[in-house]
């Protein structure tokens, strides 16, 4: 299973959904219908003649009433998570972790996360902690891979080891691939509609139950008593309505959501290599009598975005939102079959064919051996192996502290951005111009000159990996100084005379990151359903690669073909090299970014076969390559593609 | 029947109103908490740094006693205030605190500077010029964070005033916050440091 084909299945799991919740909304109305007509025939059957259970009208009535109430209560939660992964988060009470934090495990934390992102080739994530829970459990939330978010709890900081928080950072990090908390985040507003038919009638009967008594007792009236008795009874009735609505959505939840967190076991061990990380955690979990027990009110809806199991209840088997512990410890380590999570675990016993049936085919597993070629990078997208966790870690500690200490800290950060750039489009020069003083805020010049001393000594290879980690911190700027960083960058590129690849990606991952973080930015709607309607497109980013690989451009351009030449229309060509610059790049890209996921696969595939035609991927190749796959959002991991010498 | 449906239906759609106003004022008061613990990191720093600054300055600056007492003083009253702070950074009285102590720690250590003019030898210490350096950078990234933290309090404040906003936020008890202001106005700038 490669990176599209879980995309597509998230998708198909969310026409499941779909599905069930439409199941769940017409049984609701029914029930309300019935339950009213049996009301009001009992209220108003005078004269007792025959009781009709048919009235098109009330059905119509209650069905649009009902409806708009589930819809509402759907749509309102769907919107106030659009805004990603961290309203999730701090819905549920998480605290951001600072980068440039202190404390030694939330220091921990945010490495392993780093090392993570750079291997996945997507920007680190925002990381919260749950002070208050403290049980072992994490989650991932968003509503794509730019803006997501990880949260651990106290716990899980404190009691797990760094294998083990490796293991739990990877099992998050798949569902992130996997498309799965977009779905996740669906499922929260179904559940949400559904619970408030519930809700509604716990206000009903406590409202009408208050002021219903006290009018019963001030005016004997036997019709007035009778009145609120029959409304506190149609309240009591929504409640039990309200309750098989819920029932509904664990059954959605626990149908869905347990088979994905067995794929999501499996990726995490496949990401490091390491099930005894993984299966160590899932046991001190195990051990604890609470679980992985969340006590925040919200934790019930959001119960299957978790690791474990965030609460207990007497029906575990039918509506668990996870697979036992044991389950789960057993498929990732067979050795350990049959054991109850034990006081004494030891990581010894070897893992042998884990995953004989739920390994995802090729992908990582050819990423740990062989060559560049194109078929190992495409297996790997979305998937991380241990040689690029590896990689991370080598370029993380090749990167001077100074810098990486800088990518932590906002003012920092920004001056690392602009210090970057300045390295990349004019080397080894320490002069700043004119106009950046003018422009940005003195702290910032002198912070970027500062930089400027280590970056001039460093290496072109760093500068993406920096600019992945330093994320988190540029979304603490305000949104004042986001603009003025905006603004930098904009005079920057126009300073700059010739176009820039570096300057180009970086654009693409600011943009992409910070533009959706800092304002409202819809994704584009799927126009492109085959590649035939894309034919200039193509056109414009084959040749903009094939210049890009410096020598045999012809040769790069055919090779970017083969992999798709039954799919385009005719007049694909080499064009000349002013015509495929990175304005027209961009436009293409934009075009490109709104075709369907089996589109965007094929496209990539010819992007791959492109840059290694020759064999030798150029650090051209590379960035440009990171640019295009940012806006088509497919993260190659960085380490499959390593760059040959310029 | 139908004005029993009206009725519910205004009611679901006030309450679904209230809850909207409720999570958002939420939203925007976990920004500006977040945004505090940046300056927060970095105050720490600072506090960090004096003591090794003093250490190093009382070598050379025997007969400057007071002012040195003065720097440590102000500085452990300001971890004090930024202790209170860090918990809750929605508490207007403790934010107003913490301002008020770190320009009284920030005059301090402007007269510390100014002072340390007259001793050469202090000056070309190289434990001090790089002492003051980090010090500066620290101050810099604190007016950086600061400025971020003030303006998502100002969001927040926006927000929490506005009509009806204002009812439910007096009824869910949020109460305004403070701007995080170093007050006086000579001490705003960071202490001029010049070797």
């Amino acid at each position: 299973m490669d990176f599209f084909e879980a995309q597509d299945r998230a998708k198909r799991n969310t026409k499941k959904l779909v599905f069930y919740y439409a199941l769940a909304v017409t049984g609701i109305i029914f029930s309300i219908y019935i339950v009213t007509l049996i009301f009001f025939n009992s209220q108003f059957n005078v004269e007792g003649g025959e009781v009709s259970f048919w009235y098109p009208g009330w059905l119509l009535t209650v069905s649009v009433i009902v409806g708009l109430i589930i819809a509402s209560g759907t749509l309102y939660r769907v919107s106030q998570l659009r805004k990603g992964g961290s309203a999730v988060a701090e819905m549920l009470g998480g605290r951001k972790i600072n980068p440039s934090t202190t404390d030694t495990s939330e220091q921990r934390l945010m490495n392993v996360v780093e090392e993570m992102s750079i291997a996945s080739g997507i920007s680190v994530p925002d990381v919260y902690v749950l002070d208050k829970e403290e049980n072992i459990n994490a989650f991932a939330a968003g509503f794509s891979p730019n803006d997501a978010a990880i949260g651990v709890t106290r716990g899980t900081l404190e009691q797990l080891n760094r294998d083990e928080l490796q293991g739990v950072i990877a099992h998050e990090f798949s569902h992130i691939f996997n498309g799965d908390m977009r779905f996740n985040i669906r499922l929260i507003g179904v559940l949400n509609g559904i619970l408030i038919i519930h809700i509604l009638g716990m206000l009903i009967t406590r409202s009408v139950a208050f002021s219903g008594a006290g009018r019963v007792s001030s005016n004997r009236n036997g019709k007035g008593g009778n009145g609120a008795i029959a409304i506190i009874l149609f309240g009591i009735s929504l409640i039990v309505i309200g309750y098989i609505g819920m029932l509904f959505g664990r059954m959605i939840q626990s149908a869905i959501s347990r088979q994905r967190e067995y794929l999501a076991d499996a990726a995490a061990v496949q990401f490091t290599r390491n099930p005894d990380g993984l299966a160590g955690a899932l046991n001190k979990i195990g051990l604890k009598s609470e679980g992985g027990e969340i006590k925040d009110g919200h934790a019930m809806e959001m119960s299957h975005l978790f690791f474990a199991s965030s609460f207990q209840s007497a029906l575990n088997k039918l509506f668990a939102t996870h697979p036992p512990l044991e389950e789960r410890i057993k498929a990732i380590n067979p050795a350990l079959a049959g054991a109850k999570p034990r006081r004494k675990f030891t990581g010894k016993q070897k893992a042998n064919k884990a995953f004989s049936s739920t390994e995802p085919s090729g992908g990582g597993i050819l990423a740990d051996h062989a060559a560049i070629t194109p078929e190992v990078i495409l297996g790997a997208i979305g998937t991380i192996g241990r040689r690029q966790v590896q990689a991370a870690g080598q370029i993380m500690s090749d990167i001077p502290t100074p810098l990486k200490k800088a990518a932590h800290e906002p003012l920092s950060a920004q001056a690392l951005m602009f210090a970057v750039m300045f390295e990349a489009t004019a080397k080894q020069s320490s002069e700043l111009p004119g106009w950046f003083y003018e422009k940005i805020d003195s702290a910032t010049v002198k912070e970027t000159s500062r930089l400027m001393e280590y970056t001039k000594r460093g290496d072109r290879s760093w500068f993406i990996p920096l600019v992945e980690i330093s994320m988190p911190s540029l979304k603490n700027m305000s949104e004042v100084q986001y603009k003025q960083f905006r603004e930098g960058m904009e005079e920057l590129s126009r300073n700059t005379k010739s176009d820039h690849l570096f300057l180009f990606a970086l654009d693409k991952m600011v943009s992409h990151h910070l533009e959706s973080f800092f304002s409202e930015k819809r994704k584009p709607k799927i126009r492109h359903y085959h590649l035939k309607t894309l034919g200039h497109e193509l056109s414009v980013l084959l040749s903009a690669l094939a210049y890009s690989s410096g020598n045999e451009t012809e040769k790069a351009f055919k090779n970017g073909l083969k992999p798709i030449k039954e799919l385009i229309p005719d007049g694909v060509t080499l064009l000349p090299e002013s015509k495929c610059g990175l304005l027209a790049l961009d436009k293409a890209l934009n075009e490109l970014s709104a075709s369907a996921n089996p589109v965007k696969k094929y496209i990539i595939s010819s992007v791959i076969h492109c840059i290694t035609a020759d064999n030798i991927v150029t650090l051209d190749e590379a960035e440009l390559t990171r640019a295009i796959t940012e806006v088509l959002g497919a993260p190659i991991p960085m380490g499959v593609i390593r760059p040959g010498n310029n | 029947m139908i004005p029993t449906i009206v009725i519910l239906v205004i009611i679901l759609i006030l309450i679904g109103w209230s809850v909207g106003i409720y999570n958002k004022l939420v939203s925007y008061r976990n920004r500006f908490k977040n945004a505090f613990s940046q300056i927060d990191v970095q105050l720490k720093r600072r506090y960090d740094l004096i003591p090794n600054l003093v250490e190093v300055a009382k070598n050379y600056m025997k007969h400057e006693r007071e002012t040195l007492e003065a720097v440590i003083q102000a500085r452990n009253q300001a971890q004090q205030a930024e202790k209170n702070v860090a918990g809750q950074p929605e508490n207007a009285e403790a934010m107003s605190n913490l301002a008020g102590a770190e320009s009284q720690l920030s005059g301090a250590l402007g007269r510390l500077f100014a002072l340390s003019e007259n001793y050469p030898d202090l000056k070309a210490n190289q434990n001090m010029m790089q002492l003051s350096e980090e010090l500066t950078s620290t101050e810099n990234k604190v007016a950086f964070a600061r400025q971020a933290f003030n303006d998502a309090v100002m969001n927040y404040n926006i927000y929490r005033e506005k009509f009806p906003n204002m009812i439910f936020a007096n009824a869910f008890g949020f109460s305004e916050a403070r701007q995080f202001t170093v007050d006086s106005p000579d001490e705003r700038e960071a202490p001029k440091v010049s070797f």
